[in-house]
């Protein structure tokens, strides 16, 4: 019926409160939904990292420490285990493969691995993807590098160049290998995983930098470059390494063995467990975050109900008017539900907008800081309820003054009272 | 076939026909201790000019309500057009009214936030029956238009301004457009001169005579100002017809 034009050209007349009003519940509703979409691509980023790896292990500490510092590059190793641990687990006979991890050098604020080739053919992620060189090869001589597509990209980097790596992991660092320096001999695609911001370098050229570095600073005796070559480069120490295993029924098994490995104190995790004990973790964080972001929206509604309130009673000579043409009570609860309907609506449809920018701005930036992929997805059928949510919301919020209204013209009916 | 369109067609040959008819009616508040409006009788014929006289406060804005349908009197019957409408139900009321019935009030007749030529079709919104009647030659938009333009404002000129640019004598004989659009038999007018000046206030009464007999409507003017009712076909005291008056102003 015409008479809803009527509710558009009143909202018209307000544009000011009207705009605040919407931009208030546009803005609620972009947290609330910011909030859901980071947690779920948190978690899928998370999910991706690692695949088709069977076991994690490294020096005995916590299951979610050790996963994190080994795939996700956040934190520290607490301590080193012996390459001999490393071998004996490795020639296990029912392990297919293994990748060594040596961390703890960084690269203008990148994490340097040392690893070795069974990297570039074992390691998996996303849906068991291998990685793949956009340019150039896996190192071949101990002070070549191979660089993630994010490092390549933001420094610019190209195959032949040289690189110095930095002691220690921070993102500033004062004492460089610079006795040292590599050549990049490959670039990595992205894979929107923590391999993106990493320098691959090999387990011997980690070995030969840290030559008369065994007190954690250059106070030993130093070696030339050349000098580190002819040196025996085998690494005594690794920080954790990857297990493939050949048949899964295994994994259990050999996770019990290595657990009670009795030369030193190891670690074997499997990656889903402790990602779920990471969630576990998180799970308190989450649900707080997401029960204020729910208030949010609650506040947003509340505001969208206090501004159709308070404007009621300056509004009641236009309903004496709209009642003495013929309308009826019902037509003036329905223009105000459909007042705070449209309203709510508006506020939903912007928020939405509000999201994309906001994921578009966010999207590079947590990449960088955070190290966490966002992908900018159409709205999952998760969204779309909680935006359904919100639309209810608002028109049980309009219902209120609605009722308000349509009691007032009941009692005003045609007396203007001002 | 409704009542109010033989009561058009009879209103020159027969003003005896009544147009509004009230029997025994009683109204009372509720909680009230007693009637606020008690009118045995009171006869309005068709095409009549009735002026209604009454003090503030004597039951003159209750009166009206009751004509409108918008209050129900407790016993007795208010005919408009032959028809009961203390027996039909409240939405009915409310269409009978937006049907046949047009109201001008004193002051802040218009929605601030609808056009000019908006505010004056308002009622065909409303009203399917007025719609039809105003659209039998030209478009709604240019019905007001001559509305207006019979009652001396040139919508071109507040196009694209809005109503409440209008003066106070402007936004009256918008408020008079209004009620006539989709001629509406019975015509209300409740003290629309009252924020007038004299001048003002008997050229506007000049213009509503000649739009209502032009549309061949019954008027009732409410009013206090006495100075009015010689330009009317007839004058009704409400205090002389309300016999809750007498013993309400008592007290």
């Amino acid at each position: 019926m015409s008479i809803y034009m009527l509710t558009l050209r009143s909202l018209a007349n307000r544009k000011t409160t009207v705009l605040l009003t919407v931009i208030a519940i546009a803005i609620s509703v972009m947290l609330f939904l910011g909030v859901e979409t980071l947690r779920r691509e948190a978690k899928a980023s998370f999910a991706n990292t690692v695949s088709g790896t069977d076991l994690i292990v490294g020096a005995r500490s916590g299951s979610v420490q050790l996963l994190l510092y080994s795939v996700f590059r956040i934190g520290n190793a607490t301590n080193n285990i012996s390459w001999e641990s490393y071998e004996k687990v490795s020639k296990h006979r029912q392990v297919a493969w293994t990748i060594p991890f040596s961390l703890g050098d960084s690269h203008r604020g990148y994490r340097v691995l040392g690893t070795n080739l069974d990297y570039f053919t074992h390691f998996r992620y996303g849906n068991k993807r291998n990685l793949e060189f956009a340019e150039g090869n896996a190192f071949d001589g101990v002070y070549e590098a191979v660089l993630g597509a994010e490092v390549a990209k933001k420094l610019g980097y190209q195959l032949g160049q040289s690189i110095i790596l930095s002691h220690g992991t921070g993102k500033v660092s004062f004492s460089d290998h610079s006795d040292k320096p590599f050549v990049v001999s490959g670039i990595l695609k992205s894979t929107g995983t923590p391999v993106d911001r990493t320098v691959h370098v090999s387990l011997e050229g980690i070995e030969a930098i840290h030559i008369g570095w065994e007190t954690g600073g250059p106070t030993g005796k130093l070696v030339t470059a050349e000098e580190a070559l002819a040196m025996d480069l085998q690494p005594e120490v690794i920080t954790a390494f990857l297990v493939g295993l050949k048949s899964k029924m295994a994994t259990f098994q050999l996770q019990r063995a290595i657990n009670n490995y009795r030369g030193e104190p190891l670690l074997a995790i499997l990656p889903g467990v402790a990602l779920q004990e990471l969630w576990g973790l998180l799970a308190v964080a989450e649900n707080a975050l997401l029960t204020i972001s729910g208030f949010v929206v609650v506040t947003g509604l509340i505001g969208m109900l206090t501004v159709i309130w308070s404007g009621l009673n300056e509004r009641r000579r236009e309903m004496a008017i709209l009642r003495s043409v013929g309308a009826r009570p019902r037509h003036i609860f329905y223009l105000l539900m459909l007042e705070s309907t449209l309203l709510a609506a508006a506020g939903v449809l912007f928020g939405v907008a509000l999201l994309y920018l906001g994921l578009a701005v966010a999207q590079p930036i947590l990449e960088q800081q955070v190290g966490i992929f966002i992908q900018i997805r159409l709205l999952s059928s998760t969204d779309l309820y909680l935006l359904a949510a919100v639309l209810l919301g608002g028109c049980l919020v309009g219902a209120l003054p609605a009722y308000r209204a349509y009691r007032l013209s009941l009692a005003d009916g045609m007396t203007i009272r001002i | 076939m409704l009542p109010g369109s033989s009561v058009t067609q009879a209103t020159s040959a027969d003003l005896a026909e009544p147009i509004v008819n009230l029997q025994g009616m009683g109204f009372a508040w509720p909680n009230a201790v007693r009637d606020t409006l008690q009118i045995e009788s009171l006869t309005i014929a068709s095409g009549e000019r009735i002026f209604l006289q009454g003090a503030s406060g004597s039951g003159k804005t209750t009166l009206l309500s009751l004509l409108g349908g918008v209050l129900v009197p407790q016993r007795g019957t208010i005919s408009i057009l032959g028809q009961d409408i203390s027996q039909l139900k409240s939405s009915k009321r409310d269409s009978f009214r937006a049907d046949h019935i047009g109201f001008v009030f004193q002051m802040f007749n218009l929605l601030p936030y609808l056009s000019l030529l908006d505010n004056v079709t308002l009622p065909c919104r409303f009203s399917r029956k007025r719609h039809q009647k105003a659209t039998q030659q030209v478009t709604l938009d240019g019905e007001a238009t001559r509305l207006l333009e019979q009652l001396q404002l040139d919508p071109k000129q507040f196009k694209n301004r809005p109503v409440t640019d209008l003066s106070v004598g402007q936004q009256q004989r918008v408020a008079v457009a209004r009620a006539l659009i989709g001629q509406p038999e019975l015509i209300i007018a409740d003290e629309p001169t009252s924020a007038l000046d004299a001048d003002a206030r008997f050229a506007f009464l000049d213009l509503l005579f000649k739009e209502v007999e032009e549309s061949r409507a019954t008027l009732i003017f409410v009013s206090h100002d006495p100075s009015l009712r010689t330009h009317f076909h007839r004058t009704v005291k409400l205090a002389d017809i309300n016999k809750a008056e007498s013993r309400g102003s008592a007290v």
